[in-house]
Formats: C-alpha cells, sequence, structure tokens
C-alpha cells in the first residue's frame, strides 16, 4: 500500500502563512521545528515534512478507515537530505513507513509506503492537472494541489 | 450562545479557506471541512488557530484530531467555553 | 550526598598506539593503525585490512607471569590487563601484595567475546577426543569475564569484578556503570574498560554480513573513512581501553592526578522498534539517549564543545550527525566540534567505546581537538546538517570544557557520556 502527496509551492505560499502564531506548534513536534528553523530554506522544510506527513497519513486513514487530524501524532524520523530529494520515516502510533521526496522550485512531492521494496516499485507521474482523465489509468494514490496533479502507480 | 449562533461566527472563519464557496451557503452541521468544503488540510491548522482567538479558547491536540466536520467543532467549542466559564 | 566522580588514571592498548604516550602522539598527530591483514586475505574474506595492537613478546611478559602464557591465546584478555594495568598505574596506586584484597576497588572490564582462538583450539581438541588435554587454562581465557577475572587478581580488587557485554557500546556502558557505583558510594575507584579479541574468527562474521570496507584492499590506511562520500564499511580492529574512576574525595586525598569529571550519562535502547533491528539505529531512541545524557549530567546542549561520535564510516555516519543534530538543537557553524577516532583506529568493536573515551579524555585534560583523517571528500547529506569547519581535519589546539561521547551497538543499543574538564 502507498500513499502520495504534492504540495505546490506557489499555492501553499498563498494559501498558507505558515508564520503565523501557533501554527508550526500544532502541525511539527520540537524536534521538526528545529529542522524547519535551521534550514536555509524553512519554506521547503516546512512543505516537506508536510508532505511526508500527508504521504503516510492518507496510507493509515486506508487502512484503519478512520479520519483524525493529528499531524503532530505523525513523527518524521531518520530524515536525509539530499539535493533535489529526501528519505526519511513516519512514525504514527506503532506503525512505520517509508517515505521517499522530490522537491524542486515548483513543488515538493512524497510517496510513503508500508515497506521499503514498495517505494522503489512505485512509479510516478506528476503532471499540470487540467482534466479526469487520468481515472481509466488506476492510479494507486492520487494528490492534487494547486497547479499538479501526482499520481502514484504500483 | 446557542449552536446556531455559533455556527454564524464559524461560518466566515471557514468560508476564508474554502475552496468550493458554494457550499458555504448551504453549510449545516453535517458539513464537513474537506470533502464538502474542499479545505486543504494545511488550512484545518488555520480553522483551528482563527476559531481560538474568535472564541478565547485553546484547542489542544486531541481536540483538534476530531475536528473534521462543523458538528465536531461546534461541539468543542462549546465544551471549550464551559470549561472556561467554569474556571 | 552523591560522590564526584573523576577519571585519575588511563591505559590504552590500540592499533595506532600501545600506551598513553604512544597512543597521544598517534592520536594528536592523526597517524592510523591500520595494516594489510594476510590472515583475512588468505582465508578469502572480502575485506584485507584490521587494525591490531603491536606487542613485541617482552612487553607482554611485563604483565604476564611465564606460567600464566603458557598455552596463552586470548588476545582480548592480554589487551584488557595490559591497558588496565598501565590505567592503574598511571592512577598512582600500588599493587596490593599483602594479604588483603583493596575492598575499595573494583573493575568493571567490558568484552564482546573473549579467547576466541583458545576457544576454537578447545574445540578441534575435544572433538579429536582430547578433552582431558585441554589444560588447566581454558576457562579462565574463555569465560566472557576472563578479562576482569586477571585484573582482579593481579591488583587484588576486592570490591566488584565483573564484565559487562552489550556489542560496541560495551566500552561507554563500562564507565557508565563504574560512575554509577561510586557515585552510589559503594565504591571508590574502579577501573573501567574494555577490550575486543583479534583476529578472523571474530571479524569474519562482520564481513559475512557486508558491512566491512573491501575497497581499499590496497590502501589499507585510506580504508577507514568516516563521514566521507566514500565511506564504504568499517574497518575491523582490536584493543582494550581503560580508565580509573575515582570519587573525587578520594582523589583530592590522595593528590592524584585528575584528567577530567564525569558528570554522568545514559543509556538505553531502541528496542527494535520502528526503524531499530538487530543492525539499525531507531533515531528517536539515540535522540532520547543523548538529550537525557545532557539532563543528567546537569548541563545544557549549548555547553557541550566537542563530539566524539560513533560514526564508523558506514552509510549511517550521515544519519547519526543528524540525530546529534537534532537532540542537541544545533547545526551549521552552531554545531559542536566532532571528530571520530575510527578514522585512524577502525571499529575496536567492545573496545571502541573505552579507547575513543581514552582519546576524548586526552583532549579534554590537555586542550585539544585530534584530526579526522579520511573525510576529505565529506559527506554531501553530513553537509546539509553542519558546517565542514566543524569536522576537523587538522589538529586544534583548544580549551575544551565539556565534551560528549557517545556509542551505537547491535541490537538497537545506545550510550552517551559527558565528560567535563576538572
Amino acid at each position: 500500500m502507498i500513499g502520495n502527496d504534492i504540495v505546490d509551492l506557489l499555492q501553499a505560499d498563498k494559501d498558507s502563512n505558515w508564520k503565523r502564531k501557533g501554527y508550526l506548534d500544532k502541525i511539527f513536534t520540537e524536534e521538526e521545528q528545529f529542522l524547519i528553523s535551521s534550514d536555509m530554506h524553512p519554506a521547503l522544510m516546512v512543505w516537506l515534512l508536510w508532505s511526508m506527513k500527508e504521504a503516510a497519513y492518507k496510507i493509515n486513514s486506508r487502512v484503519t478507515k478512520l479520519r483524525t487530524f493529528a499531524p503532530i501524532k505523525l513523527r518524521c524520523n531518520n530524515l536525509i537530505i539530499r539535493k533535489c530529494g529526501a528519505t526519511g520515516n513516519i512514525l504514527y502510533e506503532d506503525e512505520m513507513y517509508f517515505t521517499s521526496s522530490a522537491f524542486n522550485e515548483d513543488y515538493v512531492h512524497t510517496i510513503a509506503a508500508i515497506t521499503e521494496k514498495d517505494l522503489l516499485l512505485t512509479d510516478i507521474k506528476i503532471t499540470e492537472h487540467t482534466s479526469n482523465e487520468y481515472r481509466s489509468s488506476n492510479p494507486a494514490s492520487v494528490s492534487h494541489h494547486g497547479r499538479f496533479l501526482a499520481l502514484a502507480y504500483i | 450562545m446557542n449552536n446556531s449562533e455559533l455556527l454564524e461566527k464559524l461560518k466566515p472563519i471557514v468560508a476564508n479557506y474554502a475552496h468550493n464557496k458554494e457550499a458555504i451557503d448551504d453549510i449545516t452541521e453535517h458539513t464537513d471541512f474537506i470533502n464538502d468544503l474542499k479545505i486543504n488540510s494545511a488550512n484545518l491548522v488555520d480553522v483551528v488557530l482563527d476559531i481560538e482567538e474568535e472564541f478565547g479558547i485553546e484547542i489542544d491536540n486531541l481536540s483538534m484530531e476530531k475536528m473534521l466536520t462543523v458538528s465536531a467543532a461546534i461541539e468543542i467549542i462549546e465544551g471549550k467555553l464551559k470549561e472556561k466559564n467554569d474556571r | 550526598m552523591d560522590s564526584r566522580v573523576v577519571i585519575t588514571g588511563m591505559g590504552v592498548v590500540a592499533p595506532n598506539g600501545v600506551g598513553l604516550d604512544a597512543f597521544r602522539k598517534a592520536v594528536k598527530n592523526g597517524i592510523s593503525g591500520i595494516r594489510h591483514d594476510p590472515d583475512m586475505e588468505r582465508l578469502d574474506f572480502s575485506c584485507h585490512i584490521t587494525g591490531k595492537p603491536e606487542l613485541s613478546t617482552e612487553l607482554i611478559s611485563e604483565y604476564f607471569t611465564n606460567l600464566e602464557l603458557r598455552n596463552f591465546n586470548a588476545s582480548g584478555i592480554t589487551y584488557g590487563v595490559m591497558a588496565g594495568m598501565d590505567a592503574w598505574k598511571d592512577a598512582g596506586m600500588e599493587i596490593s601484595s599483602g594479604e588483603e584484597p583493596d575492598w575499595d576497588s573494583g573493575t568493571i572490564f567490558g568484552a564482546g567475546t573473549s579467547g576466541i582462538a583458545r576457544f576454537r583450539e578447545a574445540i578441534y581438541k575435544t572433538d579429536e577426543m582430547q578433552g582431558r588435554r585441554l589444560g588447566s587454562t581454558v576457562v579462565a581465557q574463555t569465560m566472557v569475564s576472563g578479562v576482569s577475572a586477571y585484573l582482579g587478581g593481579k591488583l587484588g580488587l576486592g570490591n566488584q569484578v565483573t564484565t559487562n557485554s552489550s556489542a560496541c557500546i560495551t566500552g561507554a556502558e563500562s564507565i557508565l556503570l563504574a560512575y554509577e557505583r561510586i557515585k552510589a558510594g559503594r565504591a571508590v575507584r574502579m577501573i573501567a574498560g574494555s577490550t575486543s579479541d583479534s583476529g578472523p574468527y571474530i571479524w569474519g562474521g562482520f564481513d559475512a554480513m557486508k558491512v566491512c570496507n573491501y575497497k581499499h584492499n590496497d590502501d589499507p590506511e585510506a580504508g577507514s573513512r568516516p563521514m566521507s562520500a566514500s565511506a564504504s564499511g568499517f574497518v575491523p580492529s582490536s584493543g582494550a581501553g581503560a580508565l580509573v574512576l575515582e570519587s573525587l574525595e578520594s582523589a583530592i586525598a590522595r593528590g592524584a592526578k585528575i584528567y577530567a569529571e564525569v558528570l554522568g550519562g545514559h543509556i538505553n535502547s531502541g528496542g527494535q522498534r520502528g526503524t531499530g533491528s538487530m543492525t539499525a539505529p531507531n533515531s528517536t531512541a539515540v535522540q532520547r539517549c543523548i538529550k537525557n545524557a545532557i539532563k543528567e549530567a546537569g548541563i545544557t546542549a549549548a555547553e557541550i564543545d566537542v563530539i566524539n561520535g560513533h560514526l564508523t564510516a558506514t552509510s549511517k555516519d550521515a544519519l547519526e550527525i543528524e540525530n546529534w543534530s537534532i537532540a542537541l538543537q544545533r547545526k551549521g557553524a552552531d554545531f559542536p566540534y566532532i571528530n571520530s577516532l575510527k578514522s585512524t583506529i577502525g571499529h575496536c568493536l567492545s573496545a571502541s567505546g573505552s579507547i575513543e573515551s581514552v582519546a576524548s579524555v586526552l583532549q579534554i585534560s590537555e586542550g585539544f581537538i585530534f584530526p579526522n583523517i579520511n573525510c576529505e571528500d565529506l559527506h554531501p547529506e553530513i553537509k546539509t546538517v553542519i558546517d565542514s569547519q566543524r569536522i576537523p581535519t587538522k589538529l586544534l589546539n583548544k580549551d575544551i570544557n565539556i565534551l560528549a561521547k557517545a556509542s551505537f551497538g547491535f541490537g538497537d543499543v545506545n550510550a552517551c557520556l559527558i565528560f567535563k574538564k576538572y
């Protein structure tokens, strides 16, 4: 099982003021807030961590059929940042998810999976989203935000 | 404050973040923030923060977890207001 | 009131230097003790480079009697006894010759295995129906507590004499256990330390797990590359380190030289949950261990001047740096100086924590930060977390007030110690 999440950085910048008082406290653990505050590109780190949480949450809610809004309980762990991507884990209650992220000037995209192997087996298609035609291609996980549509196939 | 008064105060807050503007007019207790109003989940935090400011309450993480619908929001606000007045 | 605990003596038997003086010189100058290992090559392992202390028979005979050396084949015990006795002498302690043991002194001397080469001989003998000719010292040489038993006998220790074992954190753990015993008033001084056997029978298993370096077989000194982009596995090695821990009160009363104070530390396990496994760390536990060590030492993260890391030269080095960064909430140029002794001595396994602690304490007491070698090509993922100037590649002469030493080991176990200038 996989989950994916895309953040259009332009759209996020328009819609969300993460510098707002109390905002980060509601979403990120102390450790995650340190990663944000100490990063050269704090906004990118905010949306990277957020997309990791969202991608993992999508798997969890599909398995448990439960909906909650508990971003702070989805904890980012083992985050290793590379030039245009990152890998890490999300811990949520007793579950652990593996994540792999890619980012550029326009977006941050994360796929999450229950095993590391599933990450490697996943095909990702990111397009500027215009129509609903993708449905017939039967993606395993769909995410859209702003200008972008991200489809993940196993 | 009764439920309909609460709802009236809540409306402009959620309207700010709703991507489905038409659904605002039909808002009821059964309205779902994400599915019906198409509020981006990253903006749910803003809804929570706005509610805290508007009603002068503090919404803990456990309450925030449940805040996915109008009815849940109203229930939580009522509870917190009561706590505040009891003190 | 709890006793304050200080370090009053040290001894070391390391691949790049036997004895405190030779070791100090090697550490300060970044001299490598990694050599080509004909045994590993002959036995067709993929890693042909290791680090072994170089010992002459004359030197060994200063520590053991001729009788003891008959059929003696336990390298870990040799190293441990030498380091332990050196530390004792360095602390200015006499070897009690009377009938009465020294009730106030003991040892917690860790080991991963003991006399593995002797054990092999014993197994062959047994299988060849020669069991009756095993001799009287097989047990003493092959029991894991052999090292503390030999040491206890030679020095006449009358307090606790034991061996701890917890993979690569063994050495750091022995120091913390000794610290706690003295702090609680149950002993006045303890030799804390750890040792590790040499040879293919101990190192082969790691090679089989493909965690050892096999890319530098023709350039041994460049083989151990902590924090380097070209790090490709650790270089197995051996040796022993020992530290005499003593109550401050006793140290002052004896007029002993004080190297540094042990402020405390923390040990925990990731329980092999989450990302933790037999071989992989659970970062949450690592961060927690570091944070608790700081708390238990009564300092703040901002006060740490230098970190002596575990940093084995595998792909996990970047993750370790990130865990430090998160736990300390320090990053970039604000991060403490950090070094890894493994760049010059390889990974001494159960002995690593104690040998590296000896190097750490020398840095505090003499005001220097030893250079890391083989990391001229710093790993790019490490560069995203900390400034490259925090990883010295040349000797820095600098006063150090507080140093944090950590070890992490198989079984998802973690240890972090905090040392302070006295």
